[in-house]
């Protein structure tokens, strides 16, 4: 494997799982900006904000 | 009958038992008149009229702090949501300062599905100058406890960060001390000017700029997907298309929210509360639904962004701003958000990195 191939693209993971997230996307209820949880976009079903 | 809704609960009004320094209540903490805790008619009233609103239903229990009410309000919070049968599905949310979490609390929150979020602004010198009770004792340690009490539970909790002008000095440290914690995730919010004479915390542009290209970059650098940063994940989600996830970030997502304080007393959400402008109506005078229905103009008030806004090139991603933030800064909705200049230099910024980054993919 070359040196090159090896290189560790800082920020990858990120990027996959947010492409991942936006392609199943099942996030779609606004969130309350005075709340964060990390679960609370898995318990929301489709709803169209816009 | 639309498909979701977020009602904000605030058991004890705007009453806490902390002090923080920046919070946008400001002496109304105190001054606070009333019922020290919502009644058990209105907490009943909005259970049964809340099923009417939406089919699914968020129910964000906020302050002040929520906890304040004790653990027998919210062991009637769940009796009465088994009482009521609603259409659709219901999720309990809390946001705490977690202080007063113990043993019999976080048993009871992680038992009954309560999604726990609080509030960690840095490590210990950092967190405790503004996040104090009222004889001016930080809080940090308190926080960390009542968070790992939830965590030790098999149950992640999230965060709010204030960024003030004390923190916006220190990126790496907020950034390490955040990850020590334990938390899933947080979300930065911008310590905004209040309309109450208070400390002066607001970062500068250029401050809050350099902090958040520093809180980018170690987030990018750890490249770990169980730590989410929300204000980063909004712009990374919609590089790939999809929607931004918070109710700022959309002009028209305020009406998704409303806000009901301990006197059942309604507002179109907990920022506004005390505001009398901005009271809706009261839950013991009319059914909920009605006043959500009759309120619309309210609603359709605060989604009225700028101009300048409709043209700018990142509308999808901002949307304009808090609609409380707009107001509070311009006097008006359709102002300039306070944060405007800053993510006029911030997301171009972080695009630019993700480009990067998906080039060497």
């Amino acid at each position: 494997m070359s040196k090159t191939s090896r290189k560790i693209v800082k920020g990858k993971k990120l990027m996959i799982s947010a492409k991942k997230e936006v392609n199943s996307e099942k996030i779609t209820s606004p969130i309350s900006g005075g709340y964060n949880h990390a679960d609370q976009n898995y318990c929301s079903d489709h709803h169209d904000t816009t | 009958m639309q498909k979701k809704i977020t009602v904000m609960i605030l058991p004890v009004g705007p009453r806490c038992n902390l002090r923080c320094a920046y919070c946008y209540h400001g002496k109304n903490i105190c001054a606070a008149k009333g019922p020290r805790k919502m009644s058990s008619d209105i907490l009943s009233k909005i259970f049964s009229d809340s099923r009417d609103l939406a089919k699914n239903i968020n129910f964000l229990y906020h302050g002040g702090e929520p906890m304040m009410a004790g653990l027998s309000f919210f062991e009637e919070v769940v009796v009465l949501q088994h009482r009521f049968s609603f259409y659709g599905k219901v999720t309990n949310f809390i946001q705490t300062n977690a202080t007063l979490i113990n043993d019999e609390w976080a048993d009871f929150l992680v038992n009954n599905h309560f999604l726990v979020s609080t509030s960690i602004d840095g490590p210990a010198h950092i967190h405790n100058v503004n996040r104090h009770s009222a004889s001016n004792r930080g809080s940090l340690y308190r926080v960390l406890r009542g968070a790992q009490l939830v965590k030790s539970r098999d149950a992640k909790i999230g965060c709010i960060t204030l960024l003030t002008r004390i923190n916006a000095q220190c990126p790496d440290e907020v950034y390490s001390a955040l990850k020590e914690s334990g938390i899933s995730g947080c979300a930065i919010h911008f310590c905004a000017k209040n309309d109450f004479d208070g400390p002066d915390l607001v970062p500068t542009i250029e401050e809050a700029l350099g902090f958040m290209k520093r809180l980018f970059n170690l987030w990018i650098r750890d490249d770990n997907p169980s730590f989410q940063i929300r204000n980063f994940r909004n712009i990374l989600r919609s590089y790939f298309g999809g929607r931004t996830l918070d109710c700022a970030s959309g002009p028209s997502r305020c009406s998704h929210f409303i806000a009901i304080d301990n006197k059942g007393d309604v507002y179109p959400c907990h920022r506004f509360v005390g505001r009398k402008n901005f009271s809706l109506g009261n839950i013991l005078k009319k059914p909920l639904a009605m006043i959500y229905k009759q309120s619309r103009s309210v609603y359709n008030s605060m989604a009225d962004i700028s101009k300048k806004c409709h043209k700018c090139h990142w509308l999808n991603v901002c949307g304009g701003g808090c609609a409380y933030e707009r107001f509070v800064a311009n006097k008006t909705f359709n102002g300039l958000h306070p944060e405007c200049a800053l993510r006029q230099k911030l997301y171009p910024y972080m695009i630019k990195r993700f480009k990067r980054i998906e080039s060497s993919l």
